[in-house]
């Protein structure tokens, strides 16, 4: 209880006096606010603004609820760096509720969700991660013995702002693929009356993640957006777009199996199934684990797990442009019910024409006199 | 570095990059704007799509100053100053070594380097305890 | 509907039921145009049928010397827009992929040019048709829908490819769309041409051939 309290008195604490009783300086401020300006692509100059919006603002309590899940994404956001988890929970906000990274369990972590809920009521930032199932009261996903949907109705009440971490939580994810058996919505399909934040992938690229939360400390508001709820800065391009094996797209020079000259040759992966065209993300950009590389760069194709129900979208080993569906079998019963129908029109026209001919009445000549 | 660095790359020297002519020109206007109107002005070289063949050209053209500033915090960063007075490259580094910035900055000298007023005052305090230090023992 | 639900119902369902009113449709239109039936010929062959309906088929595709000479720019017109049309469709990658041929496919650039001088032939066919006092009087709207229907594809993958005007999705979207609308209404429109061309061919190259004429 009472390191509960003492981090709650550290919530009015400031950015900078924060990092100066951690010993960092003003210029290690400034740099951190130089990269940050750099990750989120904001205009040059936005570095000194940043410091200064920074250098008055205060630490923010931030509630991370993890729903119907995987722990992906968190395993993801420990991976970023430049700002580094431990950066951001150390530094710059103060990560009051998060059951997988705190040290609290039971009802102790519960107690320190409620207290923080309370003294930053209309303040604090909800992060959430994973999709809520609703059928049958929610029952299919409990934390504590209550449903996730009744925690995050109440989480999201005292928000200032959600942000949804992971497709699961942006668009229904895995968990809402068909049949949906939990009856999985996505956090926008709860939460109406505040600003959300979606930052789709499965996982999202941590450094997006970070960048993403950083960008509302530093601004106190979300970044723009696009119509699908997600930063512009980190999804405003397509992969393919932004792919280094573009190039070879527009030459035509594909790779056609995974061990195949040239696949070899790094060809573009479109035939092997890529949805880089169709999917918004940063990884052709940002890269994976520190900038090492990104699943294309890996030789695998992209399967678009940024965009809603990609994981309805098909097989992830075929071409965007291949129809889905049982295409042969389309085009038999089609073909047979054609000729059949043929046939039965063929007949009737036949029939038509032979009851017309048997029809014909003979004319005589009396028969036109009479007429005339 | 990363192995990534250490595979040969041969490059080929085009000699008359768009990029790298357009970048220059870029930092002669920032560098106009300096000298005019001493406003400072940046160039995020990170966001460019540029290749190594490009980097390599921009900084042949650059040159190397006189001047190079090393600051170790939070992992190393460097001012480098290049053979254009008030041009300089700007590069940080996290603490595993990433380039996280790299930019051109054109200024007298980058801000970052001068410290607050508010840390040269609070040094002189911990410069006297020192040297009070000194002299009691 | 959200864009990506749009582009999966465009690939999936949608696109299963115009590919089978389309086989279904052909079919029946195939079937309707055989079993009209002819009066038997009675006549004893000057010389085979068979081979001359066979000729036939193939040597309509070529220009004949005095009918060019009439009209040089709509044959010429006639022979880029079919053109063109078999380029796009059959040569590029993702379209090869589709069909499942083992086809080697062109680069985008040359598909790129190739779908514009295309898009162009087919306005230049409209102008024709529009200025042909001719024409004019024998077109229905059976022609400028088939005309429409045959553009919207090009129009909406050349935009897709370049980003024009929507996101690449849903465009994407709107072409796979658009070429399910031809495939729909191909059966029922003059585009039925794509498959009757040969019956047709077939059956003058056949009477003429019988006739001992030339074909």
């Amino acid at each position: 209880m009472s390191q509960l309290k003492r981090n709650n008195s550290q919530i009015s604490e400031t950015f900078v006096d924060h990092l100066e009783q951690h010993g960092v300086s003003r210029r290690g401020f400034l740099k951190f606010c130089s990269s940050m300006a750099a990750a989120l692509a904001l205009p040059t100059g936005s570095a000194d603004v940043m410091a200064e919006a920074l250098s008055a603002a205060k630490r923010p309590t931030v509630i991370w609820l993890s729903f119907q899940e995987c722990t992906g994404c968190t395993e993801s956001i420990t991976r970023s760096h430049t700002p580094t988890i431990e950066n951001l929970i150390f530094d710059f906000i103060s990560l009051d509720y998060h059951h997988t990274l705190q040290v609290a369990a039971g009802h102790q972590a519960e107690e320190a969700r409620d207290m923080a809920m309370k003294d930053a009521y209309g303040k604090y930032l909800l992060i959430v991660d994973g999709s809520i199932p609703t059928k049958d009261g929610g029952v299919y996903s409990t934390i504590a013995g209550r449903t996730n949907l009744s925690m995050l109705e109440e989480a999201a009440a005292g928000a200032a702002a959600v942000i949804s971490v992971g497709t699961c939580a942006a668009y229904g994810g895995l968990p809402m693929a068909k049949p949906n058996p939990t009856g999985a919505v996505a956090v926008t399909d709860i939460v109406k009356d505040k600003p959300v934040m979606n930052i789709p992938g499965c996982p999202p690229i941590g450094l997006v993640m970070t960048s993403a939360i950083a960008h509302f400390l530093t601004f106190a508001r979300l970044p723009d957006m696009d119509e699908l709820g997600r930063p512009k800065a980190f999804y405003g391009d397509s992969i393919h777009d932004r792919c280094y094996r573009r190039t070879f797209y527009d030459q035509g020079l594909f790779a056609k199996a995974f061990d195949d000259e040239g696949a070899r040759k790094g060809w573009c992966l479109y035939e092997l199934g890529c949805k880089g065209p169709t999917t918004h993300n940063a990884c052709a950009t940002m890269k994976w684990n520190e900038g090492t590389s990104f699943p294309i760069e890996s030789g695998h194709p992209c399967l678009g797990c940024s965009e809603p129900n990609f994981w309805d979208a098909g097989s992830f080993y075929e071409a965007l442009s291949v129809p889905q569906g049982r295409v042969g079998e389309t085009v038999l019963k089609a073909a047979a019910v054609g000729v059949g129908v043929g046939v039965a029109a063929a007949a009737l026209n036949r029939s038509n024409k032979s009851a017309a001919v048997e029809g014909r009445e003979t004319m005589t000549v009396e028969d036109l006199k009479k007429e005339s | 570095m990363s192995s990534l660095d250490r595979i040969a790359v041969n490059l080929i020297d085009e000699g008359h990059s768009e990029m790298v002519r357009s970048i220059l020109s870029e930092v002669v206007s920032l560098l106009e704007r300096w000298v005019k109107k001493g406003e400072p002005g940046q160039l995020d070289l990170k966001s460019l799509p540029l290749s190594a063949a490009d980097s390599q050209l921009l900084e042949k053209a650059l040159g190397r100053g006189e001047v190079t500033v090393s600051m170790d915090v939070m992992g190393n960063s460097q001012m480098i100053e290049t053979a254009f007075s008030g041009v300089w490259y700007v590069i940080h580094r996290d603490d595993q070594d990433q380039v996280i910035v790299k930019q051109i900055e054109v200024v007298d000298i980058p801000a970052i380097i001068f410290p607050q007023p508010s840390e040269v005052l609070s040094a002189l305090g911990r410069l006297k305890l020192e040297v009070d230090k000194i002299h009691n023992n | 509907m959200e864009v990506n639900e749009l582009l999966i119902w465009a690939r999936g369902p949608a696109f299963n039921m115009a590919l089978a009113i389309f086989v279904f449709g052909m079919l029946l239109r195939l079937f309707e145009i055989i079993s009209l039936g002819r009066k038997s010929d009675l006549s004893a062959a000057r010389d085979s049928g068979l081979s001359g309906g066979l000729r036939t088929i193939f040597s309509r595709s070529l220009p004949r010397k005095t009918v060019f000479a009439r009209e040089p720019l709509r044959i010429l017109n006639g022979y880029i827009l079919h053109i063109g049309l078999f380029v796009v469709i059959f040569f590029y990658r993702p379209h090869i992929e589709l069909l499942g041929l083992d086809l080697a496919g062109l680069s985008s650039s040359v598909i790129d040019a190739v779908t514009v001088i295309t898009i162009l032939s087919l306005f230049a066919a409209l102008l024709m048709r529009l200025y042909s006092p001719v024409l004019q009087h024998i077109s229905t709207v059976g022609d400028y829908l088939a005309w429409l229907i045959t553009l919207l594809p090009l129009i909406t993958g050349y935009m897709a490819y370049h980003h024009l005007m929507l996101d690449y999705t849903q465009m994407l979207a709107y072409h796979i769309l658009s070429v399910e609308l031809l495939l729909v209404l191909a059966p029922f429109t003059k585009l039925t041409h794509m498959f009757s061309f040969v019956l047709a061919r077939w059956y003058q190259g056949y009477l003429a051939g019988r006739r001992g004429v030339e074909s």
